[in-house]
């Protein structure tokens, strides 16, 4: 007993000096930087982090919600590309609105904050871990998405706060309000910090390394995109005038005609070092015939891969289906509604436009460049447009065709490659975007799926062909009744889209082919651009370039190089690339470009007057934009809100 | 000098604080040693049994409890004014030996009151004794230690095992629910085996949790007790609470278990048969087929579009008699009426001088009210066991073992959507395909609106079960040596490990919906299975020395000095799998691979405490309590770990003062109290002070909780095909988070009149809380790239009052008593970081977050009136939106435009609404009791006031987007000829409560929430009406059985309420979207059989 009792009264000693140190817990969920900067690996998964930050528009930039998100947001109707937001295309349910400014909410400072305590990272390293030239490859690396990521936030918003090191807090904390620089100072900062890209990074890189970070190649291309861009609005912003604090403070705009030809001259300079130095070109330059440049540019995108001697960057992307991880959904979005599986809802719903299509020029057009025509009437009239395919006439002489797809013969090898086509074979079935059928009696029934089938001659004919939900790929969702899946336009994206293949699984992240951020066709049409605008570099070369282009597409003629031609070979060559976007902004073209406008669609419908029935064309409004009373782009627009002015202090742009 | 000066350097902070307390400890020690007349408290009892040789005459007889008849063991008898004394045996018998005949006895006993019997020159002298909440010389267990009623300073409510058994219910928190004052409870479900009631101390949020003296923090756990095993609940209200420390500010119920009791062995068995059915049955009122079609008609009419049901089809609804056109009630086919349940409690306990035991065993059988039994019950298996022995003379151990098992099972999915869909589901629609209604193997249909069956939502061979099961053991050792060279010096060890073992199993079934008309098969849904294990482990390590010393007989200190360790680590590790091709079984290694996830989690915590307390009082009728405790956490960085909390507090027993005692004797005890304290609550991510990198996971900025936008992993693709994963570099670094500080003020007076036949405890209270966390609404640019870190920068306030009235008395052979106690809570915020204020109209609105606006309002729009004519609308408000008025009707609400812009908007609003959530501001109970021989009611009333019930009207109970629609509706303004236009100013209407039936409300202010939709709430409920009856000792003797008792409980019995509340239950919350579809509290009838051996 006696020891117990001793034992006890040691017990409750040692227990009342218990020991502080119970309390110095670690947590589990972050590593010290000592332990992480042991070898280059742990600076590389900071690198990943940058990377993943990088403001590239691809796959998973959804453009009414941000980066780098999955499957849905406001542009959720199923859609992704920029595009939609221009005349190129109509995404379903996204009609009449999508024509706003795209309102992605990106004002990435967290990512310039990494980047800038990424240089701290690899300074305190130098010497030690890194050696002199993988320091500077680093150095130069970083430079590059910060560069990107200055693109972004100013081809937003215009001039804003450029910060350059790791802030901190602490003490007098006004040192944290840096104010907005100006639109010229941004610029110039950008183009500066593509230059610092260019001192150090390699030419090539190899797959130990990681093939796919930036080369100095990337960082040329960037440089050329952002001085045309830069160049442009130095040139056009005052085509839209806007007022306001921050345009008398030359946040906004504010550049003279000797700024835009001292960026134009950035421009051409940057595109001519890739084009004289990079070993790429275009791929398949020398097409046999029209057939074979259409299989050759549906490759390019289908297959990044195959076409190495293109591209200047890309990204990729791994299967995400089980983890969340960085694969994208461009073929569920994009698979037309004909070949929708079983979780059935968001497919085919981008719309490339009529307008766009339009553009695209026949064969048969020696030297000028003009559109080639779509012959839907025999009486030539092909400038009318219907509010809806109702509105028809029974006495319009349509031009009749056995098929939907006969139409199209002739034109440019690039609308088969890039746009999946009424009538048109993908992935086993045939396109099917009949609208609308004419009854032998004259009476119509169009856009619609219900309605008890027309009896002609023992067969049954329906408005949309059938009443197989999985029939159809266009004007299904026009009616009240009907799913939201297909296109309202006639047409269904196909640029980038796994033909040969299917991807994983066609869902949310399954697809992994890359998304190519620059190639060489952008660089040549940059420079034609450039040297055009300023009448600075070489205008043979530049009329070179642009017919190149023209040339790999199997046209055979050669087409001046002039400001129109240069755009609409942009449009049509680009085509949901984003650039479209982009271009209207920076030449200050939206405004003009809509006000009150309807963008176009193309319904083919099926004639039971003649028998055997026929199909007929009717161009006419877009569903959504007529139903929107057409669509208007405000001035304002072309710079977005500054977000959290109130707490910020910083000068908000017009009309916010 | 100097080398002293050095050590105190050495010493930490904490430490440094409790010696500087015990300084002032030590001071008065050294006086009490110095003191003269210090003499032992008392003269030691002696027993009943002869000492001496020579024979006195003596004093025998009973005691006996007067309310259960039961002997009563232990008892102390005293002759008044001398030393003599006994105490009764295990059969309640006494011997006294004194030779006064007309001796004065005094029987004495914690928790009874004192009785004072004079033998008049009997010399058999029988005594019953009441318990009594009231009664002063009850002991209470507060922090650490147990106080004497008598001597409190702090608000501290307790409750004994008899006063919570006369509830009887699934969890222990219903049982208490209304019976102490200031412990305020709603019951939010009444699904078996979950336990999740709001428990709130004054309206401070959840309290503190302490079984045994060992902070075993979970509330659910407290619920799930077995209550048979339950000593006493003491609630720390005040200051009282600041002994324990970090997170004591909200309170603290301190549960203490029962011991083993000095005796022979006895054994007690009691066994509930429970049958229990929804206190609300208004839910499953929905029109049938019929009706709802020709409804549909109307609101079609009523809103200018085609009636979608023809005349013959009408009629074929309305005949019910061909397939496919009848009426299915699916709340009939989803919920059974009533459902049984069984709960067996096994008890045995006894001892002698030297050991003492007590084990106890539990069963309980819960089932839910789906038909499918299988998918929805609740099993517990208690243990627990206790011994103390005596080991040396000053040397006690207890040793204190308790397990649990148990298994709860529901089906996957949430209720919410299982009672909606059983709801709002077109009622022409049965659940099973007309084509194999009658074959043996029916097919499920597909019903809308849902386009799900609840059928097989709620079969576990369909869509599968959710299985959650627990293994808790609580183990608890503790020495205790009263050290015999200092007398009053004790020395106490207390060791506790507890665990808990988590296992949860969700099984989906793979089934099909078939359409109801053509049996055409739909797609199957996907078998999964996601299991995951948690163990949860706590230690808890005590050292106390406690001491006591009654100095010039008048003077009696107590001071206690403990130093406590406690750790929690908790694990998980979960995976989920799908079955591809076939089922096999519901084992996680049994599905296969592909899709698979893993997932797991790691969290410990800990934290170290020293605490000292330092009591005095003089003559019992001053009173003085000190306490400090420095708390440190494992959660904030070195320099901000360690908190000081000091109390205070002091009592006047005004009684004891003889111009009360000699001039008021009716008042037997008057006692003013107050006191103040400083507490605290751990807040804020732990290790913000811990810089490093961690794995980059992007938020969604539009919505950082996460879906509907999913961002993709972190990292990039350096390399095709290959993710690099991405780290994150750290945030910025916070050094200064720390607690949360909470300063508690309470008033209180105890009053007992009449030697307790009428008592009176009130008290008056407030809480200040500083350093709630926010975020700095103006610290850093958005350019600076990295959040601010949160600060404690945020303030509140709760003030309040509790009031409990209790009578008690004897009329013959009835003892009766009641009770009656009132708490109100209402919390203002004192300060609210926000970005500086516009205009006068945001100070306005926005001060339900400052200016001291009583917090948990809610804003509406406001009810004006009806529109009774067409032609008003012509000038009434427009309602917003491009329809304006448009589909406007009479009987519609008129919405008041409060600042006449002639729009309805927001800036129309007005606060109406009490929260609905959590714990009413208002709250009261009652207890009543008689009894009267054998017999003994027992009724507890119980109600809450200021919240609201909020009908949404805008969702679910809106017929217009559901093929089904509630039969209240049909009390609604129609036409009195429906073939004329409804807005022909000329078409006559028949009033009803509700506006007309249309199928949409755009362009209407139908669906604008005014305060028509809200119910204010206030209910009175007979919570517990429990009426029993012991058979008599002499009867049950003869079968060895010491007593038998049988009683009837009913629970949840009548609610006394508003009309429109009553197709509610008011005391449950109406969840999600509003819309009341919450699993229903039940009425539960109780039989139990108690029989003690």
């Amino acid at each position: 007993m006696k020891k117990q009792k001793i034992f006890l009264i040691i017990a409750v000693i040692t227990l009342l000096s218990a020991c502080n140190k119970v309390l110095d817990l670690q947590p589990i969920d972050r590593v010290p930087a000592s332990q992480l900067f042991t070898d280059i690996r742990g600076l590389k998964t900071v690198l990943a982090t940058l990377y993943n930050k990088c403001p590239i528009e691809d796959y998973n930039y959804v453009p009414n919600s941000t980066m780098n998100m999955t499957g849905s947001g406001a542009d959720r109707g199923g859609g992704w590309s920029l595009d939609a937001h221009t005349d190129n295309m109509v995404i379903v349910s996204h009609g009449g609105d999508a024509v706003a400014p795209t309102n992605d909410g990106y004002w990435d400072y967290t990512g310039i904050r990494y980047i800038n305590g990424f240089f701290d990272n690899i300074k305190a390293l130098k010497g030690n871990i890194l050696d002199d030239a993988s320091y500077n490859r680093l150095w130069s690396e970083a430079h590059w998405i910060r560069a990107y990521t200055y693109y972004a936030l100013v081809s937003r918003y215009g001039g804003v706060p450029i910060i350059k090191k790791s802030l901190t807090i602490g003490g007098d904390n006004s040192q944290l309000y840096v104010p907005r620089s100006t639109e010229k100072e941004t610029w110039d900062f950008v183009l500066a910090e593509c230059d610092s890209a260019i001192m150090y990074l390699p030419q090539t890189v190899n797959a130990t390394e990681g093939s796919l970070r930036a080369t100095v190649w990337a960082a040329y291309a960037l440089k050329s995109r952002a001085a045309l861009h830069a160049a442009s609005i130095a040139k056009y912003w005052n085509n839209a005038p806007l007022t306001g604090p921050a345009v008398d403070a030359k946040l906004v705009g504010g550049m003279t005609m000797t700024d835009a030809n001292a960026y134009y001259q950035q421009c051409i300079d940057a595109s001519k070092a890739i084009i004289d130095n990079s070993g790429k070109a275009l791929y398949m330059p020398n097409p046999a015939n029209p057939t074979a440049a259409a299989t050759n540019l549906q490759a390019l995108f289908e297959t990044p891969a195959v076409a190495d001697v293109e591209i200047l960057y890309k990204k990729g992307y791994v299967d995400g289906v089980s983890t969340q991880a960085q694969g994208h959904q461009i073929d569920f979005y994009g698979y037309p509604s004909q070949l929708q599986q079983a979780s059935a809802f968001m497919f085919g719903r981008m719309g490339p436009t009529l307008d766009l299509v339009n553009l695209y020029e026949n064969y048969t057009d020696n030297g000028i460049g003009a559109p080639g025509v779509l012959v839907t009437r025999t009486d030539g009239n092909e400038n009318t447009y219907l509010p809806t395919p109702n509105n028809l006439s029974l006495t319009t002489p349509y031009k009749y065709y056995n098929s939907q797809y006969d139409i199209f013969a002739g034109k440019d090898a690039r609308l088969f490659a890039w746009i999946m086509l009424p009538g048109s074979a993908f992935k086993g079935i045939t396109l099917n975007c009949q609208g609308g059928l004419i009854k032998p009696d004259g009476s119509k029934i169009m856009y619609t799926i219900s309605g008890s089938g027309v009896g002609l001659d023992g067969l049954t004919y329906y408005p949309l062909g059938t009443t197989n939900a999985i029939g159809f790929s266009c004007f299904s969702q026009m009616g009240t009744d009907l799913s939201a899946n297909g296109s309202s336009t006639g047409f269904v994206i196909k640029k980038f889209l796994q033909e040969k293949t299917t991807p994983t699984a066609s869902r949310y992240s399954g697809s992994t082919n890359d998304y190519i951020v620059f190639r060489m066709a952008e660089i040549y049409l940059n420079y034609a651009e450039a040297a055009i605008e300023s009448g600075q570099g070489d205008a043979a070369l530049a009329k070179t370039y642009l017919n190149a282009i023209r040339k790999r597409a199997a046209h055979t003629d050669q087409i001046p190089a002039t400001i129109a031609n240069i755009a609409k070979e942009r449009q049509v060559e680009l085509a949901f690339e984003q650039r479209h976007y982009w271009d209207l902004i920076r030449k200050r073209e939206f405004h003009t470009l809509f006000s009150s406008s309807r963008r176009k669609s193309l319904v083919p419908v099926m004639d039971l007057r003649v028998n055997p029935p026929k199909y007929i064309f009717v161009r006419v409004n877009n569903y959504y934009d007529e139903a929107a009373n057409g669509v208007t782009w405000n001035p304002n627009s072309y710079y977005r809100s500054i977000p959290g002015t109130a707490s910020n202090l910083l000068i908000q742009n017009p009309g916010f | 000098m100097k080398k002293t000066y050095d050590l105190w350097e050495y010493l930490t902070p904490p430490i440094r604080r409790i010696i500087q307390f015990f300084k002032i400890l030590l001071f008065t020690m050294v006086i009490s040693v110095l003191g003269v007349n210090t003499i032992t408290a008392n003269s030691v009892v002696s027993s009943g049994a002869s000492e001496s040789g020579y024979q006195q005459a003596g004093i025998t007889g009973t005691v006996t409890d007067a309310t259960t008849h039961e002997a009563m063991i232990g008892v102390n008898i005293q002759v008044k004014g001398t030393t003599v004394g006994a105490i009764t045996d295990i059969n309640g018998k006494y011997t006294i030996l004194t030779a006064d005949k007309n001796a004065v006895l005094i029987f004495s006993f914690i928790g009874y009151a004192s009785l004072e019997i004079p033998a008049s020159g009997k010399v058999i002298v029988d005594a019953s004794m009441t318990s009594s909440s009231t009664v002063i010389d009850e002991v209470v267990v507060t922090g650490y230690a147990t106080v004497k009623k008598q001597s409190l300073t702090g608000a501290i409510s307790s409750i004994k095992t008899a006063d919570i058994l006369s509830t009887k219910t699934a969890s222990v928190a219903s049982m208490v629910q209304g019976k102490i004052p200031g412990l305020m409870i709603r019951k939010r479900t009444g699904e078996p085996g979950v336990f999740n009631s709001y428990i709130s101390v004054r309206g401070f949020g959840t309290p503190l949790l302490v079984i045994d003296g060992v902070i075993r923090d979970n509330m659910s756990d407290f619920e799930r007790l077995n209550p048979n095993d339950i000593e006493t609940i003491s609630v720390l209200k005040d200051a009282s609470a600041a002994i324990y420390g970090m997170n004591s500010d909200n309170g603290v119920l301190i549960v203490t278990t029962k011991s083993g009791t000095k005796g022979k062995t006895k054994i007690s068995y009691s066994s509930t048969y429970t049958w229990k059915q929804p206190t609300s049955q208004g839910l499953q009122n929905t029109t049938d087929a019929y009706t709802f079609r020709v409804m549909k008609n109307e609101m079609s009419r009523n809103y200018r579009m085609p009636e979608p049901y023809s005349a013959t089809e009408l009629a074929k609804w309305q005949a019910g008699t061909d397939p496919g056109y009848t009426d299915y009630n699916w709340y009939n086919g989803t919920l059974r009426d009533g459902i049984g349940a069984w709960n067996h409690n096994l008890s045995i306990t006894g001892g002698n001088d030297i050991i003492t035991h007590y084990t106890s065993f539990g069963f309980m059988n819960d089932n839910g009210l789906f038909t499918d039994n299988a998918t929805e019950n609740y099993k517990k298996f208690n243990f627990r066991t206790a011994f103390d022995a005596k080991l040396a003379p000053g040397l006690t151990f207890k040793m204190k073992v308790a397990g649990k098992y148990d298994v709860k099972m529901n089906p996957p999915q949430t209720f919410f959507w299982i009672f909606k869909q059983m709801l709002v589901s077109d009622r022409g629609i049965g659940p099973y395909t007309l084509a194999t209604v009658d074959s043996p193997i029916k097919h499920y249909s597909l019903v809308p609106s849902e386009n799900v069956n609840v059928f097989a939502k709620t079969s576990a061979s369909a869509d599968g079960y959710q299985k959650n099961v627990n293994y808790q053991y609580q183990l608890s050792g503790e020495l205790n040596y009263d050290l015999p060279f200092v007398k009053g010096l004790t020395l106490n060890v207390l060791g506790a490990f507890d665990g808990n073992l988590a296992q949860y199993t969700q099984f989906r079934g793979s089934f099909i919906l078939y359409d109801y008309r053509t049996d055409a098969p739909g797609s199957p849904t996907q078998a999964t299975i996601d299991e995951s294990m948690t163990n949860f482990i706590r230690s808890d390590v005590q050292a106390k020395i406690s001491y006591k010393k009654t100095i010039a007989q008048d003077h009696n200190i107590n001071a206690l000095f403990v130093s406590e360790v406690r750790q929690i680590n908790q694990k998980n590790v979960g995976g989920h799998r799908q079955y591809d091709d076939i089922f096999t079984t519901a084992y996680i290694d049994q599905a296969s691979t592909t899709n698979q996830t893993t997932n797991g989690g790691f969290s410990q915590q800990a934290y170290l405490s020293y605490i000292g307390r330092f009591t005095y009082d003089y003559k019992g009728k001053y009173l003085a309590e000190f306490s400090a405790r420095e708390d440190g956490s494992y959660r904030y960085a070195p320099s901000s770990r360690w908190a000081f909390f000091p109390s205070a507090s002091v009592g006047w027993r005004v009684s004891e003062e003889s111009f009360i005692k000699n001039n008021l004797p009716i008042i037997s005890n008057l006692k003013i109290r107050g006191s103040y304290g400083q507490m605290g609550a751990d807040a804020g991510n732990a290790y913000q002070y811990v810089p490093g990198y961690k794995f980059y996971t992007p938020i969604n900025p539009s919505n950082p909780g996460g879906n509907p936008l999913s961002p993709i992993a972190g990292g990039a693709i350096l390399s095709p095909g290959i993710l690099t994963l991405g780290m994150m570099p750290p945030g910025i670094i916070n050094n200064n988070l720390s607690w949360i500080t909470a300063k508690t003020a309470d008033l209180g007076l105890d009053l007992s009149l009449w030697k307790g036949k009428l008592g009176v405890v009130a008290d008056i209270f407030q809480k200040t809380r500083n350093g709630l966390l926010a975020t700095r609404a103006t610290a850093v640019p958005n350019t600076f790239g990295a959040s601010f870190p949160q600060e404690n920068l945020n303030g509140d306030q709760v003030k309040g009052f509790e009031v409990e009235i209790s009578h008690k008395g004897t009329i013959r052979d009835i003892n009766y008593g009641v009770s009656a106690n009132v708490t109100y809570a209402r919390t203002f915020l004192l300060h609210y970081e926000r970005s500086p204020y516009q205009s006068t109209w945001d100070i306005w609105k926005d001060g339900n977050n400052g200016n001291g606006r009583i917090q948990g309002r809610g804003w509406t729009d406001q009810k004006a009136g009806t529109y009774t004519d067409i032609t008003q609308y012509e000038t009434a408000p427009l309602i917003g939106g491009t329809l304006g008025n448009s589909y406007g009707l009479p009987g519609t609400q008129m919405v008041k435009d409060l600042n006449g812009d002639g729009r309805i908007n927001g800036d129309d609003q007005l606060p109406t609404i009490w929260s609905q959530a959590e714990n009413p501001p208002l709250q009261y109970g009652a207890n009543m009791y008689a009894s009267w021989k054998g017999f003994d009611i027992n009724m507890l009333l119980q109600g809450a006031s200021l919240f609201t019930y909020s009908m949404n009207a805008g969702d679910t109970w809106g017929y217009k987007n559901y093929p089904s629609m509630w039969s209240f509706w049909l009390d609604r303004y129609h036409q009195a000829d429906p073939s004329v236009d409804p807005y022909d100013p000329a078409a006559v209407w028949i009033p009803g409560k509700y506006a007309p039936l249309q199928a949409s409300w755009s362009g209407t202010s139908q669906g604008n929430a005014t305060n028509q939709w809200l119910i204010p709430c206030n209910y009175l409920r007979i919570k517990n009406l429990d009426f029993g009856y012991t058979i008599p000792a002499n009867l049950t003797k003869k079968f060895f059985v010491k007593d038998v008792r049988l009683a009837v409980s009913i629970v949840n019995l009548a609610t006394f309420s508003r009309k429109d509340l009553k197709k509610f239950d008011p005391e449950r919350e109406s969840g999600d979207w509003q819309a009341g579809l919450t699993y229903p509290l039940l009425r539960e009838f109780n039989f139990t059989l108690s029989v003690n051996f």
